[in-house]
């Protein structure tokens, strides 16, 4: 069974639902992140948890018991907040040791605890620091340190990278993680940043609207989005959208809004006329000076060099086509104005639904 | 060059407007003179005629007593209601301000006659209990002011922290909440004190027979003819109006400071 | 929620039955007789608007802190202005040195003037030695100007700050912008700083011009004879002449002077949003 159990959540504010019945299940020890634009629901979600805020539907159920009524300080879960939330009057040290003053727990055991948590984070020597005399970095690690020290049963973070600046920030990913994993602790990130999602989780959750759109590790959210609107989201894609206009064994025409017409192979079973994205990422597309059966033409329109890889913007079938090439110092380099080739493995085709929209 | 000139002639002008007539109160509590007249020489006759006026020493008590209570009772209420006020919708938090606002845009004759003629639809003379609550009144604005700003810059999240540790709504405000503000109740406490001390229509409406407070002193003396003990006495209250400001500023400035990374 | 309530209530209570509730006894009573047997009568508000005296006074009020407030907002906004653009380091000693005078005692302050302009006062022996008068008689006491100076005194601090943090909150490289694309200084001030410090302008006279209507203590002190105005006629009726019900309908006209002199500057205040 799963650690924690989410089903049917919802939570509406001022007539508005921002949750829309959300169904999670987590592993213990697992990490998962939630993520999605603004306004998606994925803070909200975290603070129903937290007991925060009181749900206005669903249940939510750790290890076996239902927790909706219980007030927040009782859940014991360990919360890292965007802002750290440190306590600016109180030292490191003091910091630390409040979740387990309020545990009861004897001096001398409190002391223990607060030093092996100091240590776990690389912060020995500044216990009697206060807040303002330490770096976000710093501020971070005793966040961090501060929720673990009390041994939750839940991990929750709001956002608490985005205020790092990117090298520290990746840093902090890695450390982050291996704490997570060392101390095995089931855990929650919230986070807008697709990227910092892929890095951490075992599983991630894209939201949009209040709702879970995909659940699914990081390969198979990014391999295999199941809407157009996932495959945008993490990473980049080139999207074809038209008409599934015939079919010859395996090769598919498709006619596209602008009313180019490529082929493509795809396994799956798609009925004449109906309306797909074929979505491509663009690392997974080739470009050569050789036409092959299934190869588009093109004409390079911009070329971005971006140290270990070079981006192409070429223009084909009537749309930008994205292209990423690594620099692996092999292949050949192109530029403005060459007319080009471009194919891709079939294994690569992703057949996503349209609406017909833009 | 002469936009400086200007400015700087323009901003002593201003200046001696501002403090050239209590300088000249000031300098003519020293003066010997009964008649502030020039020249001058200097004496400390007033002030020791001043500690020998019974009269305006009760009055001066009066006035701390009452200033004191009306400090504490004003920052116990400013604190509830800016604490109940965090969580409430955005419609009660408008209502509250405007409702906390409202003595302040009120002249205070107003306040004052109106308080007197509570007292009259309600049968009873006028008494000391009336007279703190026009104080707490007049004063309570200012300390909600002072305490509210500094509540607004309180990450909330600080508080929600408390909690997901384990710490209940008491145990967070003393160990968490409290500390954070206290500067902030201590410097609305000290400006109702003042404003309080410093009140003379609300007293001179609502004072019961037989009591006074300073400025009514201050006011009774002008209307019947000064003695220059007025001049010792005010420049006494100055000093230390000074001196308050000055730890209300401190107690302010050094919390920011603390609280800001 | 129990627990918002709770915290609120006593603060709230005590503004709405000591501030709020009081305005409406005052209004009862206005509609009272003075005298022996007090009966409901509108007399008192036909006394006061049939008699010349009183309309009189009304006018002088109003005049008298229509002045008060111009000559604030010429005082202050060209200090405002130093504080805000010309100098760089020092705005909030500045600030603090203009606060300052704010607590010190109002009675205090009056007083101060009383000795300063006084016939044979501290100012007048100093001019009078510099030569710039004949006598030691300046005859400023004891007239409004008295009165109107001491209030200027008193209220033209609010102004400099309220000016000064719309002045503060303009973007210098808006002034840059206007510079840049030609326009002199006259014209930059007219017509880019003057109306987007417009806001501050209007807050500080609500500041000044209704303390100034119901002030009483400033007129009565400086002012003597001279110096009635609607306060000093208020603070008679329940001092000297004990005609609290006349008092009361005279105060609730000056509340509704109040009432309607902030509503028409909020009306300004929100008119170019």
């Amino acid at each position: 069974m799963a650690f924690l159990s989410i089903r049917n959540l919802t939570k509406i504010y001022d007539g508005v639902t921002v949750l829309d019945n959300i169904n999670l299940d987590i592993e213990k020890g697992s990490f998962l992140s939630l993520l999605g634009p603004s306004g998606c629901g994925k803070t909200t979600t975290l603070r129903l948890l937290a007991g925060f805020e009181k749900c206005d539907g669903g249940t939510i159920e750790v290890d076996g018991k239902i927790i909706n009524n219980i007030p927040v300080y009782n859940r014991n879960f360990g919360m890292v907040f965007q802002s750290y939330a440190l306590f600016p009057h109180m030292t490191v040290e003091q910091n630390i040791a409040y979740g387990l003053e309020q545990r009861k727990m004897s001096k001398k055991d409190i002391k223990e605890e607060v030093a092996k948590a100091i240590e776990m984070v690389k912060l020995t020597g500044y216990e009697k620091r206060k807040p303002k005399q330490l770096s976000g970095g710093q501020q971070q690690r005793v966040a961090l340190a501060r929720a673990l020290v009390i041994k939750p049963d839940l991990l929750l973070l709001d956002e608490s990278l985005s205020a790092l600046d990117k090298n520290l920030r990746v840093e902090m990913q890695i450390e982050l993680r291996q704490i997570q994993k060392k101390v095995g602790i089931t855990t929650i990130f919230v986070t807008h940043d697709q990227e910092e999602a892929l890095t951490l989780s075992d599983k991630i959750a894209v939201m949009k609207m209040g709702r879970i759109i995909q659940m699914g590790t990081p390969e198979e959210i990014y391999e295999t989005p199941v809407n157009t609107f996932v495959a945008s989201f993490l990473g980049q894609a080139n999207f074809f959208k038209g008409t599934v206009e015939g079919k010859s064994g395996d090769i598919y025409t498709l006619k596209l809004k602008n009313n180019s017409i490529m082929k493509f192979i795809s396994k799956k079973d798609l009925d004449i006329g109906r309306l797909i994205s074929l979505t491509i990422r663009p690392e997974k597309i080739e470009v050569g000076r050789t036409e092959t059966e299934l190869s588009v033409k093109g004409k390079v329109v911009f070329v971005t060099y971006v140290g270990d890889t070079t981006v192409y913007r070429i223009e084909s079938m009537n749309q930008e086509v994205l292209v990423k090439k690594q620099n692996s110092g092999n292949d050949e380099r192109f530029s403005i104005g060459d007319e080009v080739n471009l194919s891709w493995k079939p294994e690569n085709n992703l057949v996503l639904d349209w609406d017909g929209e833009e | 060059m002469l936009k400086k000139i200007f400015c700087w002639l323009y901003t002593a002008a201003v200046f001696t407007f501002l403090y050239a007539p209590i300088i000249v109160l000031m300098a003519m509590a020293f003066n010997e003179s009964q008649y502030n007249a020039l020249p001058f020489k200097f004496s400390m006759r007033w002030f020791e005629t001043l500690s020998s006026n019974t009269k305006l020493i009760d009055a001066t008590m009066n006035s701390i007593y009452l200033a004191a209570i009306t400090g504490v009772i004003c920052v116990i209420l400013a604190t509830a209601l800016m604490l109940g006020n965090r969580e409430t919708s955005n419609k009660i938090k408008a209502l509250v301000n405007s409702a906390v606002v409202l003595p302040l845009t009120i002249p205070w004759l107003i306040m004052g006659l109106s308080l007197l003629l509570l007292l009259r639809a309600l049968g009873l003379d006028r008494n000391f209990v009336m007279l703190l609550i026009g104080h707490v009144v007049v004063s309570l604005p200012y300390a909600v002011l002072i305490i509210s700003a500094r509540m607004q810059d309180m990450d909330k999240s600080v508080e929600e922290a408390s909690y997901s540790l384990g710490a209940n709504e008491w145990t967070t405000f003393y160990r968490i909440i409290f500390p954070m503000i206290s500067p902030a109740m201590l410097a609305g406490g000290f400006m109702a004190f003042m404003i309080s001390f410093d009140n003379f229509v609300l007293s001179y409406f609502l004072i019961p027979t037989g009591t006074t407070t300073l400025p009514i002193e201050i006011y009774s003396s002008i209307k019947f003819g000064f003695t220059p003990e007025i001049n010792a006495i005010s420049t006494i209250i100055l000093v230390l109006s000074l001196i308050i400001i000055s730890i209300i500023a401190a107690i302010m400035g050094s919390s920011l400071k603390n609280l800001v990374r | 929620m129990k627990k918002k309530v709770f915290l609120m209530s006593p603060a709230m209570f005590i503004l709405f039955a000591f501030a709020i509730v009081p305005l409406f006894i005052m209004l009862y009573y206005s509609f009272l007789s003075d005298g022996a047997v007090a009966k409901f009568t509108l007399d008192n508000y036909k006394n006061f608007f049939s008699k010349g005296f009183y309309l009189k006074l009304t006018w002088k009020t109003i005049k008298m802190s229509i002045i008060v407030t111009i000559v604030c907002v010429f005082i202050a906004y060209p200090m405002a202005y130093i504080m805000a653009k010309v100098i760089n380091k020092g705005k909030n000693i500045l600030l603090l040195l203009i606060i300052i005078p704010f607590w010190t005692s109002q009675l205090v302050r009056a007083y101060s003037w009383l000795v300063f302009l006084r016939d044979g006062g501290v100012l007048a022996q100093i001019l009078n030695t510099l030569g710039l008068i004949s006598t030691t008689d300046m005859g400023i006491l004891f007239t409004s100007k008295a009165a109107i100076i001491a209030l200027v005194h008193i209220f033209f601090p609010y102004m400099v700050i309220t000016i000064y943090m719309s002045l503060e909150k303009l973007d210098n490289s808006i002034i840059d912008a206007s510079k840049s694309l030609g326009a002199k200084p006259i014209e930059t001030f007219r017509r880019i700083i003057l109306p987007l410090s417009r806001h501050g302008i209007i807050t500080g006279s609500i500041l000044v011009f209704v303390p100034c209507l119901g002030s009483f203590v400033e007129p009565r002190i400086l002012g003597g004879v001279n110096g009635s105005v609607i306060g000093t006629v208020i603070e008679d009726q329940f001092f000297e002449i004990y005609g609290w019900n006349f008092g009361a309908a005279i105060a609730f006209i000056l509340l509704a002077m109040v009432l309607l002199s902030m509503g028409g500057m909020s009306i300004l205040l929100n008119k170019e949003k």
